[in-house]
């Protein structure tokens, strides 16, 4: 098996050397679609230009990544193509040393439970968790949202390695290295600082003794260390990145920026449209309503799936993908490399047809809607506009699909896949 | 030291009191027959009544270009004597207009340029422009250094909202998202070797367009309004009917005296117009003009309260042409310059009697033969500016910069301004001469902030002789909020001319030897020993932004949260919910009937 994750990755390389050495390579990286005002690789280069004439790169409003990338390729700029590759095949190697801790987990979680009914059906099978870690490796290896995202050099792709740690060392039951990957991926894209509950969840399971109830103090006792852990990380970081400029400019052009969506260039969220075309009085108004939309879905979750923190994990940056302020594919492929681990939910989706054509179609429209927009002038933004609520709505649906058919699965797997009425009619199951 | 003023005139004459002073009850008859004297002087001896403090001189220039076209340029100064141009010197002014007097010391004004123009200074075919000035509205000015750093930009937006009050010009539109403080290109034009540049603000309105209504506010600021002098020729209906037309007004501090010595503060005001010279002979049948012909009347006269009033025609490049004439004839004075290059003007005197003794009117008219080429000498230095790029998401800005020399180096400062929502990418600035990379030796950058400020580009050039150097710049368009598009927003975007300063060799038609007679163009700078500083506009840009659809607010607002609500409904339907059994054949008949009708359609057995 570690063979053909080799393959993979040789795979993995040699399409991304071939794209990035095609003409296509161009045309790929100013796909607005991949490059946000917040991960394009042009303002990354754009800082460091600014950095050699002696102006702060947060002294204009191009740059809105953090001072760590500009660390970091301050030393790399002449290597990116290479640090791109590589960190795409860690990213694989990462998701596929987590997802093989995920599919044991859920095997193990599987076996401890006693099963009152005949549900053998809509059990995993140890054939499928087998091969599962390598098909989470190949859906984001060989996804054509990451292999464009690669090549569009696209700093989403760091973002997603630091997911991917992250997960991995949650997994892993390490706690501190977790704490300094939640804060490393919280700095940079600051979202996934509402991944904290989630983990703390996840780590709690083996490390806190009794119920999992916050009368439970072993439990608060953990959060408030997991939690003191994480700020002290993230403090660490923010210092680190004061002392490379030696200015806090950074914090009003990378939080300041992602909160209050400032830049309105087109991309696959739901905000730039909006607030180019809301009322400037209620601009502040549905900043605040759209940001805590965002956030707001941690909590019950939490309260539903507290038994499950990993399935947790993935509807929350599921989740993230969608609704974040400068959403790009290379979120959206990190999530739907995930999606395998839950292959055993494939039974109970309800819309994976119309989903799957929505993506297609507006992977399809995306290009060309923008094409007719931009260049030939035969279309207007809503054209757009509409192929990027299409695309939202499906991922809409697909999450909460995956959601539905967790709890639906969960309720088979408690009453028994098919539920009879003592007469012998079959039951209906709906939610209410 | 250059002389660039003209004032000597004044110095020599007696400190004659003014017409406007007599106020002596008392001595009634002695002033009267004074006041009498004195208008008896003021027709024949040339000597009009004037004080020792202020001083007004009209001229203008007219021109025949290489092109065949014509070009006229006035010129008014209103000079003012002493050091300190303050609240009270403003509250006893003569010549001076008090309303810009008071503006200017209510602001702290130390030096002021106002340019309005419509249409582009073709440089290769026009020559150099007495006054440069870029399409459209410019505005800059030099506050005192006693003013507060902290108060520069309040008294500026202020100084911008008073100046478009008087001129009628949108100055109002500038504000901080337009204006810059050029580290270069823009110094003192009069005494002072001010450096520290946050007392200095530029700004320029590409969009503005320059009309009858900026003309008439402009000329009531001369002391003989368009009532007497060379003014009277500034009839919008003949003016606004040409090529280009711009209109200038520059208030500086100069030197008293020609050496250098004493404090002057002088206002001048330009209008410069380049009549079409093709349709011109197309419309009258012959390769010449007359003043009534340009302007719609002859002159009547100087304008009384002037101290020097002049008219030149510049024959230097016609002087030698087949069939040439010049009706009346006047004084010619000839200049000699470094490039063994003679200037020949004819110049009329509207202050001698004798010009308008054998006609009532001055209506000077001159002809050529139509097939004369003129070897005009063309200006060492051209520049140019366009966009590249295709669709509304990226694209470039190209400058050209050619220098003509055929054996000199020229180092050119290029200063560009360009608003925020073109985010410009230096990174992509690449310069280039003959295929060959020719790095600025400096570069000077301020990134725009979002509705802020703009992008300030600085680069210093050095231009290998006879070459075309090339500039170029990537930028993207952002989309704005659909309030902030201006009106017309599938039109675009104006984008404000560059801004070449150069210190060009020979340009100088006087080599810095002019004599008093000589009618200097206006644009150097004061007390600068070193060339002659020259500066050239680009042409301004048309840029289309890529436009959301301005009728959809309503529904933008509607989809987008509804699409929000799907999301945030489906997660709260599945998160508070849980699953239940429930028999079916309690469902309600249609419920079933229409479910069944499903599920035939499925093949899944019906219930």
């Amino acid at each position: 098996m570690d063979l053909w994750l080799l393959f993979l990755c040789a795979l993995g390389v040699a399409v991304r050397a071939a794209i990035f050495y095609s003409p296509l390579s161009g045309a790929i990286s100013e796909r607005v679609e991949l490059s946000t005002p917040q991960t394009a690789w042009r303002r990354v280069v754009e800082a460091l230009t600014l950095l050699d004439l002696g102006v702060s790169p947060y002294e204009g409003d191009t740059f809105h990544e953090t001072p760590m990338i500009i660390y970091i390729f301050h030393f790399l700029i002449d290597y990116s193509e290479l640090v791109f590759t590589v960190v795409d095949i860690t990213t694989t190697v990462i998701l596929y040393l987590s997802a093989k801790k995920t599919a044991l987990h859920l095997w193990e979680k599987q076996k401890s439970r006693k099963w009152s009914v005949d549900v053998s059906a809509i059990l995993l099978r140890p054939k499928s968790l087998h091969w599962l870690p390598l098909h989470v490796a190949a859906a984001y290896l060989l996804n054509p949202l990451t292999i464009a995202t690669c090549v569009a050099r696209s700093t989403c792709a760091l973002h997603n390695l630091l997911l991917a740690l992250l997960m991995l060392a949650t997994q892993n039951n390490s706690i501190i290295l977790s704490a300094v990957f939640l804060a490393l991926a919280s700095y940079e894209s600051l979202y996934p600082v509402v991944l904290l509950l989630p983990v703390i969840l996840q780590l709690a399971q083996k490390e806190v003794k009794g119920k999992l109830t916050l009368r439970n103090p072993y439990l608060l006792c953990f959060i408030l260390e997991y939690t003191v852990v994480f700020l002290g990380c993230l403090s660490v970081l923010l210092m680190l990145s004061y002392s490379l400029l030696y200015s806090s400019d950074f914090i009003p052009a990378v939080y300041g920026f992602i909160l209050s969506v400032p830049d309105l260039t087109p991309n696959v969220g739901l905000f730039w449209y909006f607030f180019t075309e809301v009322f400037e009085h209620f601009r502040l108004f549905f900043i605040c309503i759209f940001q805590l939309n965002a956030f707001i879905y941690t909590l019950p979750l939490i309260i539903v799936l507290s038994d499950h923190p990993q399935f947790l994990m993935f509807i929350q940056i599921a989740l993230l993908a969608v609704f974040k302020s400068y959403p790009n594919l290379g979120d959206v492929a990190f999530y739907l490399a995930l999606l395998p681990t839950w292959a055993h939910l494939n039974r109970y989706l309800r819309n994976s047809f119309l989903v799957l054509c929505l993506l297609l179609s507006c992977g399809v429209l995306f290009p060309i809607l923008w094409h007719l927009w931009v260049f030939s002038g035969s279309a207007n933004a809503n054209f757009y506009y509409a192929a990027t609520l299409a695309f939202s709505t499906a991922q809409i649906l697909l999450i909460s699909d995956y959601l539905y058919a967790f709890r639906r699965r969960e309720f088979h797997l408690k009453h028994g896949i098919e539920i009879k009425t003592e007469d012998g009619r079959k039951m209906m199951v709906e939610l209410k | 030291m250059r002389k660039s003023y003209l004032c000597s005139r004044c110095s020599l004459c007696a400190p004659a009191p003014g017409l406007h002073r007599v106020n002596y009850f008392g001595k009634m008859e002695q002033w009267a027959l004074f006041v009498f004297l004195s208008l008896l002087l003021t027709r024949f001896l040339d000597v009009t009544g004037r004080r020792t403090d202020e001083a007004f001189h009209e001229q203008l220039l007219l021109k025949p270009l290489p092109s065949g076209d014509l070009l006229a340029s006035f010129r008014f100064d209103i000079e003012w004597r002493g050091q300190a141009f303050d609240q009270g010197t403003a509250a006893h002014l003569r010549l001076f207009p008090q309303v810009l007097a008071r503006t200017l010391t209510s602001h702290a004004v130390r030096e002021l340029h106002i340019s309005l123009a419509q249409g582009w200074w073709r440089g290769p075919a026009w020559g150099e422009h007495p006054d440069p000035a870029p399409p459209g509205a410019q505005l800059w000015a030099w506050f005192h250094s006693s003013l507060p750093k902290s108060q520069v930009n309040e008294k500026w937006q202020s100084l911008a909202g008073a100046m478009s009050g008087l001129l009628c010009a949108s100055f109002n539109f500038i504000d901080k998202t337009n204006t810059i403080a050029p580290a270069f290109g823009f110094r003192p034009m009069g005494i002072g070797n001010e450096t520290d540049v946050s007392y200095l603000r530029y700004a320029s309105l590409p969009r503005e367009i320059v009309c009858t209504e900026n003309l008439t506010p402009w000329k009531k600021l001369l002391p003989c309004d368009s009532k007497a002098g060379l003014a009277t020729l500034l009839a919008g209906g003949k003016l606004f009917n040409s090529m280009y037309y711009s209109l200038g007004l520059h208030f500086r501090p100069v030197p008293m005296r020609p050496d250098g010595a004493g404090w002057s503060w002088q206002l001048t005001q330009t209008l410069t117009v380049v009549f079409d010279g093709f349709v011109r002979s197309k419309l009258t049948g012959s390769h010449g003009w007359t003043l009534s012909s340009l302007f719609g009347r002859p002159l009547d006269g100087p304008c009384p309260i002037a101290s020097q009033s002049r008219l030149f025609v510049d024959i230097t490049d016609i002087e030698q042409a087949p069939g040439f004439s010049l009706h009346p004839a006047g004084t010619t004075v000839t200049e000699a310059s470094g490039m063994d290059r003679k200037y020949s003007y004819v110049l009329y005197n509207l202050l001698q009697p004798s010009t308008f003794v054998q006609m009532r009117r001055l209506n000077p008219s001159i002809n050529w033969d139509a097939d004369w080429d003129m070897q005009s000498q063309r200006p060492w230095l051209h520049v140019e500016r366009f966009l590249t790029g295709v669709g509304l998401h990226h694209g470039g800005i190209s400058s050209l910069l050619h220098n003509r020399h055929p054996n000199r180096s020229l180092t050119v400062h290029h200063q560009d301004t360009l608003p925020w929502f073109l985010r410009v990418y230096s990174h992509t600035l690449t310069v280039t001469t003959a295929g060959k990379a020719n790095p600025p030796s400096y570069v000077g950058y301020h990134p725009a902030r979002d509705r802020e400020r703009p992008h300030q580009l600085e680069l210093l050039l050095t231009l290998p002789p006879a070459t075309i150097t090339r500039v170029d710049i990537q930028f993207e368009r952002a989309l704005l909020t659909w309030t902030e598009y201006p009106p017309d927003a599938n039109h675009g975007v104006h984008i404000c001319a560059a801004v070449v300063t150069a210190v060009l060799p020979d340009s100088d038609p006087c080599d810095g030897l002019c004599s008093e007679n000589s009618p200097v163009s206006f644009y150097r700078p004061l007390v600068r020993n070193t060339g002659l500083l020259s500066r050239l506009y680009t042409q301004t840009l048309l840029v289309s932004l890529p436009t959301p659809d301005f009728s959809m607010p309503y529904n933008v607002v509607c989809l987008t949260c509804t699409v929000v609500a799907i999301g945030f409904g489906s997660f709260h339907n599945i998160l508070t919910r849980s699953f239940r059994t429930r028999d079916p054949s309690q469902a309600s008949g249609i419920v079933r009937h229409l479910a069944n009708l499903i599920r035939r359609w499925r093949g899944v057995p019906l219930i």
